[in-house]
C-alpha cells in the first residue's frame, strides 16, 4: 500500500496501482485518450502527462506505477503547457469536422481539447492520408479521424483475439487497419464493431443506416415493423443522459411509435422461440448420444450472437456442426413477420419492411448474410445500433426523458423474463435451463430467484452444473445426469473455452456472446462501455426479469399461439425452414 | 550535435538545412506509437521546410524551440527524446541564420535552393544580379547590363575598383577552374559607360514632400539616398567633411580609386534629386532633436566607424605617431601629409596597407608593415598585399609593439615583441602569444596605427540615447536597419564597425526600404523583385573551358605619384570571360 502526494494531497493505493488511477482516486480528473481501464496502458497519446518529483521528463501517469513517497503535481503549468501541445498536435493531425461528425458531443478528442482550453492549433501542418474503408455492411472506418490511440488494436487483438486490425508502418506515416491496408471485409473482421465502441473519436463506427428507415416509414406502400433486443432497453437512456442502467423500455416503445412505425415488437419474442427450438435441440442431442448411442456433436453451442459465428467459420470450422442450427432472435423474427405475421394481417411479405435495433454492429452483417431469406425476401430490412436509433431519436424531435411508457404490440410482443436476460452474459444459459429443466422434471429450475448465479457476472469463462432428478417418464434417460454448462463472452475467452474442450474437458451446453459482457456491452451500445457500466445495464437488465410476470420462456402465450396456429411444434418441418439455418467454413486470413 | 558523434561543418553548411537533414532522419526512426515523436518531429520538420523554402513565418523559431523543448519532456522513447536536440543547439548557437532565413530570405551558405538564384549573386551583400549582368556584357548590351548592376548598387564604378567581390569566393566556376573575375568585367562594364541611365523611379507626390535625412556621405549613406530617391523621396545628406564620400574619399588612395570616377558617380546620385550639404557635422552643427524640430520624419545615421583606436601604450603621445586613418584623411582632403624616414605601420589591414603605399609615394625612406600574426592571416585582400611589396612596403610578420622609445620630445623607436601563434580564437584564426623574452628594437621615426576603428557616440549623439549593440556600435533590427529610436536608422561602417564598401551600400538600401515602410507603410519595392534577363543561355551545351585572366595592372616602373594602379582589359578578354559563367542562375 504505498502512499504518495498528489498535488498536497496524501493518498495511500493499492499495490500496482498506476499514478492516473491514483490521481482518479484522489479526486484528480486526469486527460486521456489511449489508456482503457483493464484493457490497455500504453502511454501512447501522452496526454495524461504528469510531473514527478526527480523525474527528468514528465510521465504518462497511465505507465507509471505509484511509489510510496512521491511527489506528483499534476496541475503545473509546465503540465497544463505539455498536455495541451499535445492534444494540439493530435489535432492537427485530424480531420476536425467536428460538426459534421456522427461524433458530435460525444467524442472524447472534442472533451479534451475542451477541458484543456485549447482555442488554436499551433502547429498546423500535412494531415495523414485518409482511406475510408465502407467494405462491410457493419462498419465505416476512416483513417483522417484517427489519433492512433491503438485501442481498437488492443481490443481487437488481446480481448477478441482477432487481430484483424493493426499498426502499420512507422513514424507520421503510421496508420491503423487491416494488414497491407486492405479492407476490413478481406481480413478475419468479424465485424463485432468492439474497436468502434472503444474508439474515442469518429475514427471507426457503424455503418449509419437511419436514412434507409426514414425513407421506408415515410413509404405509404411498406407496412414498417421494428423489434428491439434485449438488450437496448437498458442502455437507451445514456444517449440522453440517463445514467447507465436506467431501464426505458415504456419510453423506447413510445418513442418507437412517434417516429412513425406501425409495429413496436419486441425481438424478446423470438429470443422465447429460440429457447424452445434450442432446448429442444439440446435435449434432442443428449437423447441421441444418451439413448440411441449416436455419434452426435456436444457440447451444443448457442447461435445467438453473429461475432462469434462468423468468428468460428474463420477460426473453428470443425466445431460448426456443434453450433446450433437455431437463428438468432433477430433473424427468427424477420421470418416469422414476414410469414406467419403477414399472412395474419394480410400483407405479401415484400409489403412488410423489418427494422431492427440491435446493441451490434455484427446484426447488420448478419441480416446481409445471403441465407437470411427465408420468407423470399430479405428477413430483415435495416439493423440500427442504439447508438443510431438514438440519433434517429433526437432528429424526430423526441423529448425522450419526459416521454410516458408505451407497451408492445401484440402478436410478436409478449415475452418471458427469460427473454430479458438474452441481453448478458449467461443469460440465455440461465433462459435455456429454466425451460429444459421445467420440461424434463416438470418442477422449477432450483436456483434461488431462478437465477443461475454460478454463470453470471464478469467472470471470463464461468460455468456450472445441475444434476437432473425426478425427470418426467419422457426424459427419464437423464434421471441422476448432471449437465454441465459453461459461458464465455469476449471471444478472447470463448477461444481459451474452446481450447479447454479440445483439451478434454466436457460440456453439454455453452453459450458464448461475442462482446465482454454479452450484448449489454455490444459493438453498437452507447459509449463508452467500461465494467461499471456493464454491470449497471446488467443489474437493470435482472430487474426487468424478475419484474415480468412470466419468467419462463415456455410460458410465453403468444409463443403457444404460434406454435398452435403456424409452428406446429419445435424442430418441426416449418420450423426446419424459417428459424433454422447453417454455417460456411471460412479462410483462417 | 545533441544526437551524438561529430559533424564538421563550415561557412558553407547551411545549419538550417542540417537541422532539417537531422530530422528528416527521424522521421523513419520513429516509431510512430506516441503523439510528440510522431507528429510533433513531423511538424518540426515542415517548419525548417518552409523556412528553408523562404516560406518562413515571424515566430517560426520560438515554434521550434517551444515544440522542441516539449518533445524532449514528453516522448515516450530516447529517440523522440532526443530528437529535436541538434535543431535546438542549432538554434542556439547559429539563431542569425535563421532569422536570415525568415527574414530576408537568405541562406547565407548558399545551400538552400529557393534562396539561392546563383551562388554570387547569395554571396553579394546587396544582391547584384551577377549573372544577369556579365551575360549582358557577352552580348554586348552595356547599358543593360549596368542598369541591372545599380538596381541594387548604384556604385557600380566604385566597386569595379575596390570591391572585395565576395561573389568571386563563391563562383560555382571555381569548382572546375577558378571563380570568374567579376569585379574585372564589372570595371569592363563600366569603362564602356558613355551617359548616365537614370534608373526607374517611382514618382509620388506625397513622398516628395516627407522631410527624410540621412547624415554621412560615405558609401552607406549615399546608397541609401539613391534608393529613397527611387521611391520618390528628395533626402538630404548632411555631411561633416568638406567633400562627400566617407572613406572613399578620405581614406582610400587615390592610385586605387581615382577622384573623378567617384566625384561622377556621386554626381550621378545628385542627379536624382539628392543634396548634399558638406561640411555639416552632426553633434556640432545640428543634433537629433534639432532636426526633429526642423521637421525630419526619419533619419539614416550613416557616420561610419571615423576614429582611430590607438595603440594604447606607453609613449603613443608622442610627436611622429598618428592613425592610419587621420594620416590618409590628411593626405586625401588637403593634399599633403608628413612622413618620415622609417616609417613603421602596425596592423594589417587594408587601412594598414593603403597608408603604407602612401606614405611609400610621399617619400618616405623605408616603410614596415608589422603584424601580429602571420601573412595568412592578414585581413588586407591579397592584391593590395602583394602589389605593396612590390612597390616596395616592406612585412615583417608575428611582431607586436610594447612600447614606443622617445629620443628628444620625439619617436625613436618601437620596441617590438615576437610572437607565436596559439589556439584557435572566435574569429577561428589562432591567436597570437607574446614571448617576452624576445623584444627587439625597431628604429622608427614615424609609428601610422591601423588596428581599429571607432564610433564617437557621445559627440555625434549628443543627448539623444540610441542603444549601442555589444563592440560599441549602434543597435538596428538587422533587416530594415531601425534603431531604438522608431524615426532613426542607421547602417554601414556605425553599426558593424569597419567592413566593406559593398556592405555599406547593402545596408543603405536596407534602410531606404526600411524608412519608407515606416514613413508610408508600403513594404513593395520594385527592385527586390528578381527577374530573369533575356539573354541567350544553352543549358545543354558543355562549360566554356578557358583560364581566368589576370588583373591588369601598370608596371611598378611607371606607378608615379597617385595615378591608378589597375587598367582595364581589352574587348577579347572581357567577352572571353563571360563566356566562363556557368549561368546557375537558369531554371528551366
Ligand atoms: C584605408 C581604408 C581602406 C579601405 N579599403 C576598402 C576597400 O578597398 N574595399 C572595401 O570594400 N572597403 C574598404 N574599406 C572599408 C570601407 O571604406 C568602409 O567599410 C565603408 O566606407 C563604410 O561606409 P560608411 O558609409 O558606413 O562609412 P564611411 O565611409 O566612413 O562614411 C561615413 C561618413 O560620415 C561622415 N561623418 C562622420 N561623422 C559625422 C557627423 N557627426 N556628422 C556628419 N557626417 C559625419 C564622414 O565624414 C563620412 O563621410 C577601407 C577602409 C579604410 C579605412
Ligand atoms: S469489428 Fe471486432 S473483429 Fe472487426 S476489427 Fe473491430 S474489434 Fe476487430
Ligand atoms: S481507430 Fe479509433 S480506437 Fe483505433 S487507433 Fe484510431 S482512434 Fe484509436
Amino acid at each position: 500500500m504505498p502512499s504518495l502526494t498528489i498535488d498536497n494531497k496524501t493518498i495511500s493505493v493499492a499495490d500496482g496501482t498506476s499514478l492516473l488511477e491514483a490521481a482518479r482516486q484522489a479526486g484528480v480528473q486526469v486527460p486521456s485518450l489511449c489508456y482503457l481501464k483493464k484493457v490497455q496502458a500504453i502511454g501512447s497519446c501522452r496526454v495524461c502527462l504528469m510531473e514527478v518529483e526527480g523525474a527528468k521528463t514528465l510521465m504518462a501517469s497511465c505507465v507509471t506505477p505509484a511509489f510510496e513517497g512521491m511527489k506528483v503535481r499534476t496541475n503545473s503549468s509546465r503540465v497544463r503547457a505539455a498536455r495541451k501541445t499535445v492534444v494540439e498536435l493530435i489535432l492537427s493531425d485530424h480531420e476536425g469536422d467536428c460538426q459534421t461528425c456522427n461524433r458530435n458531443g460525444d467524442c472524447e478528442l472534442q472533451a479534451v481539447a475542451r477541458d484543456l482550453g485549447i482555442r488554436e492549433i499551433t502547429y498546423a501542418g500535412s494531415k495523414s492520408v485518409r482511406r475510408r474503408d465502407t467494405s462491410t455492411p457493419a462498419l465505416v472506418r476512416d483513417t483522417a479521424k484517427c489519433i492512433l490511440c491503438r485501442r481498437c488494436v488492443t481490443v481487437c487483438g488481446q480481448t477478441q483475439g482477432v487481430a484483424a486490425i493493426f499498426p502499420q508502418k512507422r513514424g507520421f506515416q503510421s496508420v491503423i487497419g487491416p494488414a497491407f491496408t486492405s479492407d476490413l471485409a478481406d481480413v478475419v473482421c468479424v465485424q463485432c464493431g468492439q474497436c468502434a465502441a472503444v474508439c474515442p473519436v469518429g475514427a471507426i463506427g457503424e455503418n449509419d443506416e437511419t436514412a434507409k428507415v426514414w425513407a421506408a416509414i415515410d413509404d405509404p406502400k411498406k407496412t414498417v415493423l421494428v423489434q428491439t433486443a434485449p438488450a437496448i432497453r437498458a442502455a437507451l437512456g445514456e444517449c440522453f443522459g440517463m445514467p447507465p442502467g436506467t431501464l426505458v423500455t415504456g419510453k423506447m416503445v413510445t418513442a418507437l411509435r412517434q417516429m412513425g412505425f406501425d409495429k413496436v415488437f419486441d425481438t424478446n419474442f423470438t429470443a422465447d422461440l429460440t429457447i424452445m427450438e434450442e432446448g429442444t435441440e439440446l435435449l434432442t442431442r443428449l437423447k441421441k448420444a444418451l439413448v440411441d448411442g449416436q455419434q452426435v456433436p456436444l457440447p451444443l453451442f448457442t447461435s445467438c450472437s453473429p461475432g462469434w459465428i462468423r468468428y468460428a467459420e474463420h477460426f473453428y470450422p470443425d466445431i460448426l456442426p456443434n453450433i446450433s442450427t437455431c437463428k438468432s432472435p433477430q433473424q427468427m423474427f424477420g421470418a416469422v413477420a414476414k410469414t406467419y405475421y403477414a399472412e395474419k394481417i394480410g400483407k405479401k411479405p415484400e409489403e412488410i419492411f423489418v427494422v431492427s435495433v440491435m446493441p451490434c454492429t455484427a446484426k447488420k452483417y448478419e441480416s446481409q448474410r445471403p441465407e437470411m431469406n427465408s420468407s423470399g425476401v430479405r428477413d430483415v430490412d435495416v439493423v440500427l445500433t442504439t447508438r443510431e436509433l438514438g440519433r434517429m431519436i433526437r432528429e424526430a424531435g423526441i423529448d425522450f426523458v419526459g416521454l410516458p411508457d408505451g407497451k408492445m404490440d401484440s402478436i410478436l410482443g409478449a415475452s418471458s423474463g427469460a427473454a430479458d436476460i438474452f441481453a448478458n452474459t449467461g443469460g440465455v444459459m440461465e433462459a435455456a435451463l429454466r425451460t429444459v429443466y421445467e420440461i424434463v422434471t416438470g418442477r422449477q429450475l432450483p436456483f434461488e430467484n431462478l437465477h443461475v448465479a454460478p454463470v453470471a457476472g464478469l467472470a471470463g469463462v464461468k460455468e456450472a452444473a445441475v444434476k437432473i432428478e425426478g425427470a418426467v417418464r419422457e426424459w427419464s434417460f437423464l434421471e441422476g445426469v448432471t449437465v454441465k454448462v459453461a459461458v464465455a463472452h469476449g471471444l478472447g475467452n470463448a477461444r481459451l473455452l474452446i481450447e479447454r474442450i479440445k483439451g478434454g474437458e466436457q460440456y453439454h451446453f455453452v453459450e458464448v456472446m461475442t462482446c465482454p459482457g454479452g450484448c449489454i456491452g455490444g459493438g453498437g451500445q452507447p459509449r463508452l462501455t467500461t465494467d461499471e457500466v456493464r454491470l449497471a445495464r446488467i443489474a437493470a437488465i435482472y430487474k426487468e426479469d424478475e419484474g415480468k410476470p412470466i419468467r419462463k420462456s415456455h410460458n410465453n402465450p403468444e409463443v403457444t399461439a404460434i406454435y398452435q396456429e403456424y409452428l406446429k411444434k419445435p424442430l418441426g418441418e416449418k420450423s426446419h425452414h424459417l428459424l433454422h439455418t447453417k454455417y460456411t467454413a471460412r479462410e483462417r486470413v | 550535435m545533441g544526437s551524438g558523434g561529430l559533424i564538421v561543418m563550415d561557412e558553407d553548411t547551411c545549419m538550417v538545412d542540417i537541422s532539417r537533414f537531422f530530422l528528416e532522419f527521424v522521421q523513419d526512426e520513429s516509431c510512430g506509437k506516441c503523439t510528440p515523436c510522431r507528429v510533433g518531429t513531423r511538424r518540426m520538420l515542415e517548419i525548417l521546410d518552409r523556412i528553408c523554402e523562404g516560406r518562413g513565418q515571424e515566430g517560426d523559431i520560438e515554434r521550434l524551440i517551444d515544440l522542441g523543448s516539449t518533445i524532449k519532456d514528453t516522448a515516450l522513447c530516447g529517440l523522440g527524446q532526443t530528437a529535436p536536440n541538434p535543431v535546438l543547439s542549432a538554434i542556439r548557437h547559429f539563431r542569425e541564420e535563421f532569422v536570415e532565413h525568415i527574414r530576408d530570405h537568405k541562406c547565407r551558405a548558399g545551400v538552400c535552393p529557393e534562396l539561392v538564384r546563383a551562388p554570387c549573386q547569395n554571396a553579394c551583400p546587396a544582391g547584384v544580379d551577377v549573372p544577369g549582368f556579365v551575360s549582358l556584357i557577352g552580348e554586348k548590351r552595356f547599358d543593360e547590363a549596368l542598369a541591372l548592376h545599380r538596381e541594387r548598387n548604384p556604385l557600380a564604378a566604385i566597386c569595379s575598383r575596390v570591391c572585395f567581390h565576395p561573389c568571386e569566393s563563391k563562383c560555382r566556376r571555381s569548382t572546375l577552374d577558378d571563380p570568374l573575375s567579376i569585379r574585372s568585367l564589372k570595371r569592363y562594364m563600366v569603362e564602356q559607360e558613355k551617359a548616365f541611365n537614370l534608373p526607374a523611379m517611382i514618382k509620388d507626390g506625397a513622398n516628395v514632400r516627407r522631410k527624410v535625412a540621412v547624415v554621412g556621405a560615405g558609401p552607406a549613406g549615399l546608397s541609401c539616398a539613391y534608393f529613397l530617391a527611387r521611391l520618390g523621396y528628395r533626402p538630404t545628406i548632411f555631411e561633416a567633411a568638406s567633400e562627400p564620400g566617407g572613406m572613399l574619399v578620405q581614406a582610400i588612395p587615390a592610385y586605387r580609386l581615382p577622384r573623378d570616377i567617384l566625384r561622377r558617380e556621386i554626381g550621378m546620385i545628385e542627379k536624382l534629386g539628392v543634396q548634399i550639404r558638406t561640411n555639416k557635422m552632426l553633434g556640432r552643427d545640428f543634433t537629433l532633436s534639432s532636426m526633429k524640430e526642423m521637421g525630419y520624419e526619419s533619419v539614416f545615421l550613416a557616420v561610419g566607424a571615423p576614429k582611430g583606436t590607438g595603440l594604447g601604450m606607453k609613449g603613443d603621445d608622442a610627436p611622429g605617431v598618428t592613425e592610419a586613418i587621420d594620416f590618409l584623411r590628411q593626405y586625401n582632403l588637403t593634399g599633403k601629409a608628413p612622413v618620415g624616414k622609417n616609417v613603421v605601420v602596425v596592423g594589417g589591414g587594408n587601412a594598414a596597407i593603403d597608408a603604407a603605399r602612401t606614405a611609400l609615394r610621399l617619400g618616405a625612406g623605408s616603410v614596415t608593415v608589422a603584424y601580429r600574426r602571420t601573412r595568412a592571416e592578414m585581413p588586407a585582400y591579397r592584391e593590395e598585399v602583394e602589389e605593396a611589396e612590390r612597390e616596395g612596403v616592406k612585412f615583417q610578420f608575428l611582431v607586436a609593439p610594447v612600447e614606443l622609445a622617445q629620443e628628444k620630445g620625439k619617436l625613436a623607436a618601437v620596441q617590438m615583441r615576437r610572437m607565436g601563434l596559439g589556439d584557435f580564437d572566435r574569429s577561428g584564426r589562432r591567436k597570437p602569444v607574446a614571448d617576452p623574452q624576445s623584444d627587439f628594437m625597431m628604429p622608427a621615426d614615424q609609428l601610422i596605427a591601423a588596428v581599429g576603428q571607432a564610433l564617437q557616440p557621445n559627440e555625434i549623439f549628443n543627448g539623444v540615447t540610441l542603444k549601442l549593440n555589444d563592440r560599441e556600435f549602434i543597435a538596428v533590427n538587422p533587416v530594415n536597419g531601425q534603431a531604438s529610436e522608431e524615426w532613426v536608422f542607421a547602417g554601414g561602417d556605425a553599426v558593424s564597425g569597419p567592413s566593406s564598401v559593398i556592405e555599406a551600400i547593402a545596408a543603405g538600401e536596407k534602410a531606404a526600404v526600411g524608412m519608407h515602410a515606416f514613413l508610408s507603410g508600403k513594404g513593395e519595392i520594385p527592385w527586390r523583385t528578381p527577374r530573369m534577363v533575356d539573354t541567350f543561355f544553352d543549358p545543354d551545351a558543355d562549360p566554356v573551358m578557358g583560364a581566368r585572366p589576370g588583373l591588369k595592372l601598370i608596371p611598378v616602373s611607371r606607378r608615379k605619384g597617385f595615378a591608378e594602379v589597375e587598367t582595364t582589359w581589352s574587348a577579347a578578354v572581357a567577352m572571353a570571360e563571360t563566356k566562363r559563367c556557368l549561368r546557375c542562375d537558369y531554371r528551366e
